[in-house]
This record gives C-alpha cells, sequence and structure tokens, in this order.
C-alpha cells in the first residue's frame, strides 16, 4: 500500500482502485465461504460449498465451526485402546497409542495435542486416521511376538459428579475398525 | 429526492469506509506484535510433540491426511529424518519472529499464515479452536501493512523520511466480526444444551479430567456449594453475554463492560482449564475493538488517521 499513491481514492485509503477492488473482492469472498461454512448442513450452505467455496475452505481451514462446550460441556473421558492377537489368536496385552486415560495431577502447564487427537479420532469422516493407527498397530512388535489381528476400540468413561447422583459413573466400550496384519479377511 | 443510482452509490461509499477508511495504525501494531508472540510460543510448544504429530515416522502418514482431505499439502510431509524436522521447524520459527519485530512485516504475515496451514495440513486431527483463531488472525492481519507501527519497518521508515503507511480498516473489520460469529455461534449452541440452562455446565466442564490445569482446586471448586453457586452464575453469565456479545459490543457505552467480561471469562478458562492457545487468541482479537484517544500518540498524528468505532 503506498501511502501518497496518485491513483489512491478520496480520504487517501488503500491505495489504487484495482487494489482497493481486489481486496474488497478478496474480503467479499473469504464472508461468503464462511457464511457457507456456517450454514452447512442446510441446502444453501451445502450448495455454496459443494460447487464454489469447498477448495478454498479446504485449503485455507476455514473451518467456521464454535461449538466449545456446546450443546454440553462432555460429561465423558474418551480414550483410545488397540487391542491385538497373535495370529494364533491368543490377545496380546492391549496398547495405548496415544495418551490414554487421562489421570490428572498437580498442574498441567501444556495442552496435550495427542489427548486432542484421541477426542477427535471416532468420527465417521476419520476413518483414514483410524486405519493409519491399525497399520501402524501391526508394524510395533509386542515382545519380539508378531501381531496377527488388530483392532481399534474407543474408551468412554461416563463421569460422575455430586451435583448430578442420577448418573453412574460406568464404561463403555466401542468397538471401530479391525485389521488383520496378514492382509486376510478379519 | 435520491434516486436509485444515488442510494447505490451512497452504499457504495458506506462500504468503502467501513472496510478501506484508514485507522490508527499502533492498535494494528500491537496486534502484530502480541499475535507474533502467541505465534512463538505455539510453535515452541509444538516442539516436545513434534516427531509424533509431524515427523517422518508420525502417527498418521501424510496419505492418511491426504485421504481424509486430499488437497492437503504440507513441508513436514517432505522431511525424511528427525534431524531434517527439527531444522524445518527452527526455520519456520523464523517468520514469526519476524513478524514479531514487524521487518518486511506483510511478507512475515503471508509466512506465518503460511506456518499455521504446514500444522493444519500436516496434523489436522491435533488442532483446537485456538490454532483456528491463529490462522485467521493471521489471514486478516496479512491484508494491511501492519508494521506500520511499533516495528522495525517503521523505524527504517523513518530513517529513510518516508511516511507511514496509512492502514484501511479492512483487518480490524474483519477480526471484530469474527469475533461477533464466534461468540454468537457458541452462544446459540450452548443455548441448546441442558446443562447451560440448569446451571451445571461450568461445573461439568471443570469436572471433565481432561480440562483440568489444577485438578485440586477444580475439584475443590466443584466440590463445594459455594464454588458450584458461582460456577451456576458463571454459567448463566457466559450464556447470556456470549448471545449478546453483537449488541453489546456495537453500543458504545457497553462496549467496555462486554470486553472486560470476555477479558474475565478467558482468564478464567485459561486458569483453570488447558484448552491450548484458545483464551489468549480470543482475547487477542479485543485489541480490534481498541481506539487509542485523539492525538495521544505522536505516529498516529504523523499518519493523519482518525480514531473511530
Amino acid at each position: 500500500m503506498q501511502p501518497h499513491d496518485a491513483a489512491a481514492g478520496p480520504r487517501g485509503a488503500p491505495g489504487p482502485r484495482w487494489r482497493e477492488a481486489a481486496l474488497l473482492a478478496f474480503v467479499a469472498w473469504h464472508l461468503l465461504s464462511s457464511a457457507a461454512r456456517l450454514a452447512a448442513g442446510t441446502p444453501p450452505g451445502d450448495l455454496l460449498r459443494d460447487h464454489l467455496t469447498r477448495p478454498y475452505e479446504e485449503w485455507i481451514r476455514n473451518n467456521q465451526s464454535w461449538e466449545m462446550f456446546s450443546p454440553n460441556p462432555p460429561r465423558t473421558a474418551r480414550w483410545v485402546e488397540i487391542h491385538r492377537q497373535d495370529p494364533a489368536g491368543h490377545p496380546l496385552p492391549v496398547w495405548l497409542p496415544l495418551s490414554g486415560e487421562v489421570v490428572p495431577s498437580g498442574v498441567i502447564w501444556g495442552y496435550d495435542r495427542l489427548h486432542k487427537v484421541e477426542r477427535s479420532l471416532t468420527g465417521r469422516s476419520k476413518a483414514p486416521f483410524r486405519q493409519a493407527l491399525l497399520e501402524r498397530a501391526c508394524r510395533v512388535p509386542h515382545d519380539g511376538a508378531e501381531v496377527g489381528l488388530v483392532g481399534l476400540v474407543v474408551v468412554t468413561r461416563h463421569l460422575q459428579a455430586a451435583w448430578a447422583p442420577e448418573r453412574e459413573e460406568r464404561l463403555e466400550t466401542e468397538r471401530f475398525e479391525v485389521l488383520s496384519c496378514s492382509g486376510r479377511e478379519p | 429526492m435520491s434516486g436509485p443510482s444515488t442510494r447505490v452509490g451512497e452504499a457504495w461509499r458506506r462500504t468503502r469506509a467501513f472496510w478501506l477508511d484508514p485507522v490508527d495504525p499502533r492498535p494494528v501494531g500491537w496486534m502484530r506484535l502480541s499475535l507474533g508472540l502467541l505465534l512463538v510460543a505455539t510453535h515452541l510448544f509444538h516442539w516436545p510433540g513434534l516427531a509424533d504429530l509431524m515427523g517422518p515416522d508420525a502417527l498418521f502418514p501424510m496419505e492418511a491426511v491426504q485421504e481424509w482431505r486430499d488437497r492437503s499439502w504440507s513441508p513436514y510431509a517432505l522431511v525424511r529424518s528427525e534431524a531434517e524436522l527439527h531444522a524445518l521447524h527452527a526455520v519456520l520459527l523464523l517468520p514469526l519472529l519476524g513478524l514479531t519485530v514487524g521487518w518486511q512485516s506483510r511478507l512475515m504475515c503471508l509466512l506465518a499464515l503460511g506456518v499455521q496451514l504446514a500444522y493444519a495440513h500436516r496434523a489436522p486431527l491435533a488442532l483446537h479452536g485456538g490454532d483456528r483463531l491463529l490462522r485467521l488472525w493471521c489471514l486478516y492481519l496479512s491484508l494491511v501493512p501492519s508494521g506500520a507501527a511499533l516495528s522495525v519497518d517503521a523505524r527504517l521508515r523513518r530513517r529513510r523520511g518516508l511516511p507511514p503507511p496509512r492502514v484501511p480498516a479492512v483487518a480490524t473489520r474483519l477480526v471484530q466480526l469474527q469475533l461477533c460469529v464466534m461468540y454468537t455461534a457458541t452462544g446459540l449452541a450452548k443455548a441448546q444444551g441442558s446443562t447451560w440452562w440448569d446451571g451445571s455446565a461450568l461445573a461439568w466442564a471443570l469436572h471433565a479430567p481432561h480440562f483440568q490445569r489444577v485438578p485440586a482446586l477444580s475439584e475443590l471448586i466443584t466440590g463445594s456449594s459455594p464454588g458450584r453457586a458461582a460456577l451456576s452464575l458463571g454459567t448463566w453469565t457466559t450464556l447470556a453475554w456470549e448471545i449478546c456479545f453483537v449488541p453489546l459490543v456495537l453500543w458504545r457505552r457497553t462496549r467496555t463492560a462486554a470486553l472486560a467480561l470476555g477479558l474475565a471469562m478467558h482468564a478464567g478458562i485459561f486458569l483453570l482449564m488447558t484448552v491450548g492457545s484458545f483464551s489468549p487468541a480470543s482475547v487477542w482479537g479485543y485489541l480490534a475493538f481498541w481506539r487509542p484517544r485523539e492525538g495521544s500518540g505522536q505516529r498516529s498524528e504523523r499518519s493523519g488517521t482518525r480514531s473511530k468505532p
């Protein structure tokens, strides 16, 4: 932006008219992309995203999803376990590829990004990531023993609290993909 | 009587003024400087878990990311060894430092955006709302000469006898708008949850083990009646404040109070919960509402800009 551009508009704002127009066009485009993302799941939002704004949205990661602690804060703790068997079908110890169950103590200074991964891994669209984790589990040897079958399990602990006596603390397991390390159908 | 063409002309003039009229460069300078510090801190905090998330033998190969989003590309995917990974991470720190001191500010801001995208395209599952905000802040700030004040650029320009560049309002407008969208969207989404109405939402948020910064303190607060009463009040205040953020911040008389309440809320979140850079990245946006008093700075006068909401 040249401060004293001969072609600057009145009031001397940002410079030649073509530059102003380009800037405003970009702003309009970005706002359109943001509006389409906010309206995702509605016919106009999906139409715009599918035919116009999705490449930009995905490239710039313009994810306008602001649902922190909504509709309710998490009332569960969740972690990922990899259950493995040797080629003979005998169970091997459970492998925790990420942070596992968080047992807080002391003062936590940093942010555990692996636990963030753990919480993000269960969505339907995240199957490629779960598959990659299972393939990795096949490659990680257990005391030199070969791994035959691996399965991804998400464990959910329903939290109990003094102010909600009706809630029971309980564990729930949900099985996701299973992978045969030999490439055969599991 | 004014005809349609006059009205269109007037609408265009107002639109142009809203986005492009010059603003005081000092708040933008502070925004650049503090954003740079936030980005540097985030970059350094990435280091301990770097190999797991972005290394050549990361938990998720780049192919998995590309299967999820086929347009993904990141320089982190090019590294072949851990030494290369750490060297790349060190090199990517340079534009963030450049942005902080305000050297080649526009270019550094674009490169800083590139660094944020490099994380997002390599380890998307590890990122949170704070990372998303930082990415957007880089994008918005790269649209203006953010080095017009409080920067090496400004110092060099003064030494050469050049006048400071004018800073159009577009970046601060986009930041203001983004905050309005964020708080309204989250407020409306919260309004659909039962815990925000029965007053237990903040107690649940503090009770979740993966969010606790000081677990003993969280349990002390949630385990006592006065603590839970305060959390209930905080729950309802948060819900009302987020839903009403737009009118509260638009009305000049309530703006300062609205932002002060937001500051208190984010300070509480930051002190009691581990939510990454979300709190500082949100509060950073409040600088976009800051208007220094007219004539309170020599540089502002020299640049001939005006203070306005």
